[in-house]
């Protein structure tokens, strides 16, 4: 029998085949490639037996892959890519700010106590939605930092949301089979059920593509409590108080490999988000996933959790691709990322985890710092913010 | 990477059949090919004359002049000889006791005299055919010594991926590359660059001319010129050579799909591969008119394993192996 070696894992592969698609000069190209799989098998040879065993090879590969060759290293250890590819992650960010701002014309055209329906086909079922406590958010200046230790003197709150998370429930989901309508109906009510009492969301998509509104949308609904996000403008703390919230029932990554979403729940999903960015102005830069958003302050890494961390349609959804966004929970508060987060990130979220590296690395190098150091300043201004908005 | 260095370095299919030189030249790849062969003939003062003049390459060795290369197969034919062969069965030919000289003589043929030390060459090497023992360590060995004797940097590829190497850049060097020579079809399975499955049936050009000799009562040399000439698939032979070249052709596709159809089934560490994958024919073997067809054909009775996004003849199945060894080449310059 012939020779056989080890390929790159999935998750790596996909970056790999990215990246080396941005590569013109067809030995350039090849020689990135084995290159990449050549240290990749060292990092492998090199991890002690346990962490082997702990690690799949397939993790290994991707994690080492994309830790060594195609982002930066990890806080301290971070070196710098190459252009090429971080003009390409710009690129994609470029594409998105050009779309962000394209929002639609949609109207209320009935209202009754059951339902709403809108000018866009949208209908929501408004039965059993409940009223928490009304939303009031700071939104930071971008610009300056230095004003937010302050923020506890400032009366000017703002009562309309700015953005959007979207979130997946993780429930159990069945096979979308006509066979299976009755479970298909039971677990959706269950679903609503659990989600309305803990007041997770403003809406629930379930898998028939019914929009049910689940928290009122002028109310706080406890969806994504350590989190951080910005615009051009203006950084977020504490997301629950500033964006909606809309899930859908699902798994990110369903067990038996199929689809995310359905046709029905994209299409739900899309009217909904066209009609709240047409209601509040909501950019399509503050269109993000939880994924995204999440923070851990206790371990100082992104991604507490990983709903949408891969997947989210941003197309279909007639939404910029967020996923190119620099993560501002780096950018800003100097989080960072593990392995873990790179895995279950897939390919679709490293440009922006790259982006967010490159851009950490710079102010680092405006300031003459080393970027750990300056990361550790960061999250001090994070713990300082979050005091000063008393937030803890 | 300086551009000398670009320039210097070379690619070398060392095959049964030919040996093919591939380097770069003013960004464009440029190919020599010799016949992997060479003929006795018995010496004459008025031969050695006419070779010179005709600027045929020779040695003289004891009471035979020795023509080797290209110019071997029209001497033989001329002759009636069976061409002798420094290579068999995709190896150094083990009842040839000359393979390595004549190997030497062919090598300085196609690069030349001019500088070789530190110049790179990647030279191809067969992969073990399948459910053989046999390993190919003592011809590659001994191709490595002949050309590091020559004073080049040396390194070996497999066959099939120097094929994917030099024909599937659009697909980031994922795909299976076969390369149907005199000795072996070789067949490599590369996924983004990396071989993740090679191996070798032995069943190529030779094997048909052999088969088809042995069959017909005609001399391997001459079944040789006649595939190679004018044989088709698909044709309707009144020739009873062809209508035996056809025979042996439709074997050695079903021995190739079928090989790899178990060798990928018996495979464990599979990628996923998330996508169809393009398959590149490649070799002297692969170039009469229909094959590609007939090979898709043999690929689709046999409910191959892994989806073909395409299969398709390479671009110049002669030099495709040659290419591939020069960008593995550049690639390491």
């Amino acid at each position: 029998m012939g020779k056989r070696e080890k390929a790159p894992s999935t998750y790596a592969a996909s970056i790999l085949d990215w990246r080396a698609k941005q590569i013109d000069d067809p030995v350039k190209r090849l020689k990135f490639l084995r290159e990449a799989s050549a240290r990749a098998a060292g990092i492998e040879r090199n991890l002690p037996r346990h962490r082997k065993i702990a690690l799949s090879g397939a993790a290994v590969l991707a994690a080492g892959l994309i830790g060594v060759l195609v982002m930066p290293r990890l806080s301290s250890m971070m070196r710098k890519p190459d252009d090429q590819v971080l003009a390409a992650a710009r690129l994609d960010a470029g594409r998105m700010t050009a779309a962000a701002d394209r929002v639609p014309d949609v109207w209320l055209v009935e209202k009754k106590d059951q339902y709403e329906v809108y000018s866009n086909g949208l209908r929501i079922e408004s039965v059993g939605a409940v009223n928490e406590a009304p939303r009031r958010f700071l939104p930071l200046d971008r610009k300056h930092p230095e004003t937010w230790k302050k923020s506890a003197a400032r009366t000017n709150y703002q009562t309309t949301p700015v953005g959007i998370v979207y979130h997946t429930t993780e429930s159990d989901v069945l096979p979308f089979e006509r066979e299976q309508n009755n479970n298909l109906k039971r677990l959706a009510d269950n679903v609503l059920s659990y989600v309305r009492n803990i007041r997770a969301y403003h809406y629930l998509v379930d898998r028939f593509g019914r929009v049910h509104r689940v928290v009122a949308e002028e109310s706080i609904a406890n969806h994504a409590g350590w989190s951080v996000w910005a615009d051009r403008e203006s950084v977020y703390v504490n997301l629950n108080q500033s964006f909606l919230a809309i899930s859908f029932e699902a798994q990110t990554r369903p067990h038996d490999g199929s689809e995310t979403i359905n046709a029905a729940q994209i299409h739900a999903a899309r009217v909904l988000t066209d009609m709240l960015r047409n209601k509040y102005k909501i950019r399509g830069e503050n269109c993000t996933t939880h994924a995204q958003v999440s923070v851990n302050p206790d371990n100082w890494l992104i991604g507490a959790h990983t709903d949408w961390s891969t997947n989210f349609p941003y197309e279909e959804m007639g939404l910029p691709v967020n996923y190119a966004t620099p993560i501002p929970a780096i950018t800003i508060f100097g989080f960072s990322y593990d392995p873990v987060y790179v895995k279950v990130s897939e390919a679709r979220l490293w440009r922006g985890l790259l982006l967010a590296d490159d851009e950490i690395r710079q102010q680092a190098g405006a300031r003459n710092l080393k970027p750990a150091l300056y990361k550790a300043l960061l999250n001090q201004r994070y713990r300082e913010t979050v005091e000063a908005l008393a937030l803890k | 990477m300086s551009s000398h260095d670009m320039n210097t370095a070379i690619g070398l299919d060392v095959g049964t059949s030919r040996v093919v030189m591939a380097r770069k030249a003013d960004d464009e790849f440029e190919f020599n090919t010799q016949l992997n062969a060479f003929v006795r003939i018995p010496y004459s003062k008025l031969t050695e004359g006419v070779l010179k003049k005709e600027n045929i390459p020779f040695t003289v060795h004891g009471p035979d002049l020795v023509v080797h290369g290209n110019e071997s197969e029209r001497f033989a034919d001329l002759l009636g000889q069976e061409m002798r062969r420094p290579m068999r069965g995709g190896v150094l030919n083990p009842g040839e006791p000359e393979s390595e000289k004549q190997l030497e003589l062919i090598f300085r043929n196609l690069l030349g005299d001019g500088p070789a030390k530190d110049r790179k060459v990647y030279f191809s090497v067969p992969s073990a055919p399948m459910g053989s023992d046999e390993n190919i360590t003592y011809h590659e060995a001994s191709i490595r010594q002949i050309l590091a004797r020559m004073g080049y940097d040396v390194h070996p590829i497999h066959e099939g991926l120097a094929v994917v190497y030099g024909e599937m850049e659009a697909s980031n060097y994922t795909g299976i590359g076969i390369s149907c020579g005199g000795g072996l079809c070789n067949v490599c399975l590369a996924y983004l660059s990396v071989p993740v499955v090679t191996f070798s049936v032995p069943k190529a050009g030779d094997f048909i001319d052999a088969s088809a000799s042995a069959a017909v009562g005609e001399i391997a040399t001459r079944i040789r010129i006649a595939k190679e000439n004018d044989f088709h698939f698909n044709g309707h032979f009144s020739d009873k050579v062809k209508q035996v070249i056809s025979v042996y052709y439709e074997d050695m596709i079903n021995s190739l799909v079928s090989g790899m159809k178990d060798s990928l089934a018996a495979t464990k560490t599979l990628p996923k591969l998330g996508r169809p994958i393009p398959l590149v024919l490649a070799g002297g073997s692969v170039m009469p008119r229909g094959f590609r067809d007939r090979f898709e054909k043999a690929l689709k009775a046999a409910d191959f394993p892994i989806p073909i996004s395409e299969v398709r003849l390479a671009t110049n199945p002669l030099y495709s192996t040659a290419k591939g060894a020069l960008v593995a080449a550049l690639s390491e310059a």
